[in-house]
């Protein structure tokens, strides 16, 4: 007995002892807020050169706390002068100027100017396909002046800074100099220098990323001037540490134990029970759309009647509810185009979405000639709201008669897959919003799916050679119509949400197109 | 393997052939898993170009980079690189991680080494005494109990089991951190020991079941025997007969069993590594596998291979400490 009461004494005594060295911070600093904000996110960045990476979240950590961009996003979606003080577009739209804030320090302390902006664009422009598809290879941005630079293409563009404000590949602005010390094997910068409030510090492999406040940085707005990604920014909180934790359930512990201020990417599954408590905050918000995309370019899916035989069948409110869980976090809606106070949303050809008529299926199936091929539905099994819709639409699709089959690989694979027109007949993915209709890339010539419909392409010239706005969008309603009615090449399936989860303590915070760290500061 | 030895004068010279003949006996297993490794990552569809440009980059973006990187060389000539840099003292280079491969494995292997050694810590103090505790209380109900216990331990996942801990223990009581890793060098024991513990128990609960069975039966087996009931009727007290009569000799089966376990719980790690969001090797396999960072993944597997091989020998050096009668071959 007595060694019972020594083995739970000494047991006792440790986990003492372990418990005092989880909270001894807590008397060492009698300040109001915490030095330190902890974010949990689950997508490991591949580098953290945004030029050179579209996956989101290295936009997320670096765009507005080490790095800026020339104009930036607000949440209405418009676009906003950050590092310029303003722009000016040639009445033909083809030449862009833009000037400069003069005072804005680069984090190695030399002033920004526009050599480090036109080098840093002409980079993007050069490493980002998209970019260079729109803008013209050729077409260089040019140092006019110590804070003017601008760009002179062969051919109008009108939306050179949506895409700047949203592209995948973030247009970063760095010092020229730092151009130089890029790795010659992956063409990535090995020096993280921007113009935010944030240095980088350390990127603990499988850990943490961790950016430290840049004490000698001046807000280049003044306070309350912000809005999603533009305007004012500080770093309220010393130390940020984007802690990489890639188990759902063990990012919604460590947010309920304290551990995380911040936790992205929950399970909507959750939602309910972090709403409803007050230790928490939660924030939900549009994420962009799913989409099935159809292979174009040879298979059974080639035939655009075979496609609207597949799209009639579809009933996307099962689909988003087996994606979703819960119908906060999804939205039936036809508009390629999905927020809805933009002049670019359209109803046209909403008649066609969300049909769940496996008998028109039938008879379109009849119209073109099918005989049973195997429809190959590309899905990763990562994702799980893409295999999800990928198991109802399988027998949404079975039912009407089209045997289709699900290609389910892991995500690496997934990626490889989708480009080989060879590999599927149809993938499940999803987009971020959009601003503008060229900007959609499921739409597009070149990427995966391969939209090369003679009108569609012709359409996207108009829209992008247009210098009047009200005749672009009516091309645009055009064009959507053409697509659910005639040529289809993707089904939409829903627009889809998804929500941040905040300690209570955790004030300030931006959440738009992710959580972000400026401003953000945590009560103790 | 083993023989009872009548070479007892060539002890110290057995050991060195055997010792030789191991580390040669590596070379080709190593060679064997180089290709093998190298084969199959690289024969699975997937390239680091496309992931590190995601999903929405362009054909002609994925192909720059991919021969910026040299993934477009034929494979032959990529292994025989990647072979050349091994000779050379070079593991290779990560696609994504900005550090030489030495450092990146010693690094993931740090977290990985400590948690499989509190595991087996965990494993021996808890599966080998209520073993014993089992095996002297035959058919009672602390036998049954423990029993019961040893095929929950044997039954439950080590992810689920991960989980139910963290809710007790993180979400709920709040005294344990719920993941991640802080190195012992720089933090010290207790602060190791705090981000461990949870992991560890997760970890090694599974073979402690299998450790109080294999203990159970080794130590049934030699109580029943004569000179332990001889011993037993000279007046042996209870804790001797047992730890020094009965154990000793009910040992290498359990030998056999913990050589096992510890290569159980270096393999089982990464689930573990994932729940628990420690940075050990176990996950940096995962993440270059999804990432198709094939030089780390390589190197990964080959040093994993070589800890393995050491194991083994390890445990085989092991024996002949602990009973004499065992003799290395020849």
């Amino acid at each position: 007995m007595k060694r019972w009461k020594k083995v739970s004494a000494l047991v006792m005594s440790v986990a003492m002892a372990m418990s005092l060295g989880a909270g001894s911070t807590v008397f060492a600093d009698e300040a109001e807020y915490d030095d330190e904000l902890h974010i949990a996110f689950s997508d490991v960045p591949d580098t953290l050169d945004c030029v050179n990476t579209s996956s989101d979240s290295c936009g997320n950590i670096m765009v507005g706390t080490v790095f800026d961009t020339l104009v930036a996003l607000a949440t209405d979606y418009s676009v906003k002068p950050e590092l310029c003080e303003s722009w000016e577009i040639s009445d033909d739209a083809t030449e862009y100027t833009y000037k400069l804030k003069q005072g804005v320090m680069f984090q190695n302390g030399a002033e920004m100017k526009a050599s480090d902006v036109a080098a840093s664009m002409n980079r993007w422009v050069a490493n980002f396909g998209t970019a260079a598809t729109y803008i013209g290879a050729e077409n260089k941005f040019e140092v006019v002046d110590d804070y003017t630079v601008k760009i002179k293409m062969d051919h109008p563009y009108l939306y050179l800074n949506e895409l700047i404000a949203t592209a995948a590949q973030k247009p970063i602005i760095v010092p020229e100099s730092t151009l130089d010390t890029i790795d010659p094997e992956t063409g990535n910068l090995t020096e993280f220098i921007g113009t935010g409030p944030y240095l980088f510090d350390e990127w603990a492999a499988d850990q943490y990323i961790k950016l430290t406040k840049w004490d000698d940085y001046t807000p280049y707005f003044e306070e309350g001037e912000e809005d999603g990604w533009y305007g004012y920014k500080e770093a309220a909180t010393p130390t940020v540490y984007y802690d990489i934790v890639t188990d759902d359930a063990t990012r919604l512990a460590g947010l309920q134990s304290g551990e995380y201020d911040v936790a992205l990417g929950l399970s909507p599954d959750n939602y309910e029970m972090l709403d409803s408590d007050d230790a928490y905050k939660t924030y939900t918000e549009l994420d962009g759309d799913m989409v099935m995309i159809y292979n174009k370019k040879e298979g059974v899916a080639s035939d655009a009647t075979f496609r609207r035989a597949v799209n009639a069948a579809l009933n996307d409110d099962d689909i988003g509810l087996a994606s979703y869980g819960n119908s906060d976090f999804y939205k039936i809606n036809s508009s390629y185009m999905c927020v809805e106070d933009s002049e670019w949303y359209s109803t046209e050809g909403a008649d066609q979405y969300n049909q769940n008529d496996p008998e028109k299926t039938k008879e379109l199936l009849d119209e073109c000639g099918y005989d049973g091929e195997t429809f190959r539905l590309l899905v990763a099994s990562s994702e799980t709201d893409f295999y999800n819709a990928a198991v109802v639409i399988q027998q949404e699709l079975q039912a009407a008669g089209v045997n289709c089959e699900l290609v389910t690989t892991d995500w690496a694979t997934y990626l490889n897959y989708a480009a080989d027109p060879t590999q599927f007949d149809a993938f499940i993915t999803s987009f971020s919003v959009k601003q503008v209709p060229p900007l959609i890339l499921y739409l597009s010539a070149t990427w995966n799916g391969w939209a090369t419909d003679e009108n569609l392409v012709s359409g996207f010239e108009e829209i992008n050679a247009a210098t009047d706005k009200e005749a672009a969008i009516a091309t645009w309603n055009d064009l959507q119509k053409y697509c659910w009615e005639e040529y289809m090449p993707v089904s939409k399936l829903c627009d889809k949400y998804v929500y941040a989860a905040t300690s209570a303590k955790v004030q300030d915070i931006t959440v738009f197109k992710s959580a972000h760290a400026w401003n953000v500061k945590v009560e103790k | 393997m083993f023989y009872d030895g009548q070479n007892e004068g060539k002890g110290v010279t057995d050991v060195r052939k055997y010792l030789i003949r191991r580390i040669l006996t590596l070379i080709p297993v190593l060679f064997i898993v180089s290709v093998v490794i190298f084969t199959l990552i690289h024969l699975t569809p997937g390239d680091p170009a496309r992931i590190m440009l995601g999903a929405q980059a362009s054909e002609s973006d994925v192909e720059a980079l991919r021969e910026t990187m040299g993934f477009n060389k034929p494979l032959p000539v990529q292994y025989f690189d990647w072979m050349a840099d091994i000779f050379h003292g070079n593991l290779g280079k990560s696609v994504y991680i900005n550090q030489p491969m030495t450092e990146i494995i010693a690094d993931h292997m740090g977290p990985t080494i400590m948690l499989t050694m509190y595991a087996m810590i965990f494993v021996i103090l808890v599966g080998i005494p209520l073993g014993i505790i089992a095996a002297k209380k035959r058919g009672t109900i602390a036998d049954s109990a423990i029993e019961g216990l040893s095929m929950v331990g044997i039954s439950i996942p080590s992810f689920l089991l991960g989980l139910l801990l963290i809710l007790l223990f993180v979400v709920k009581l709040k005294w344990l951190p719920v993941g991640g890793y802080k190195p012992l060098k720089e933090y010290g024991f207790l602060e190791n020991l705090r981000y461990l513990v949870l992991p560890a128990v997760a970890l090694g609960f599974m073979e402690t079941g299998l450790i109080i069975r294999m203990t159970r039966s080794s130590v049934l087996e030699v109580l029943n025997c004569d000179y332990i009931k001889m011993a037993k009727a000279k007046g042996v007290k209870e804790f001797w007969l047992v730890f020094k009569h009965a154990l000793k000799n009910a040992i290498l089966p359990i030998l056999t069993t913990i050589g096992q376990t510890l290569m159980g719980l270096l393999s089982g790690a990464s689930i573990v590594e994932t729940v628990f969001n420690i940075p050990g090797a176990g996950q940096l396999i995962i993440n270059s596998v999804s990432k198709r960072d094939y030089e780390v993944i390589q190197a990964d597997v080959l040093v994993i291979a070589v800890i393995n091989v050491l194991v083994c020998f390890l445990i085989d050096i092991l024996y002949s400490v602990v009973d004499p009668r065992v003799r290395l071959e020849k």
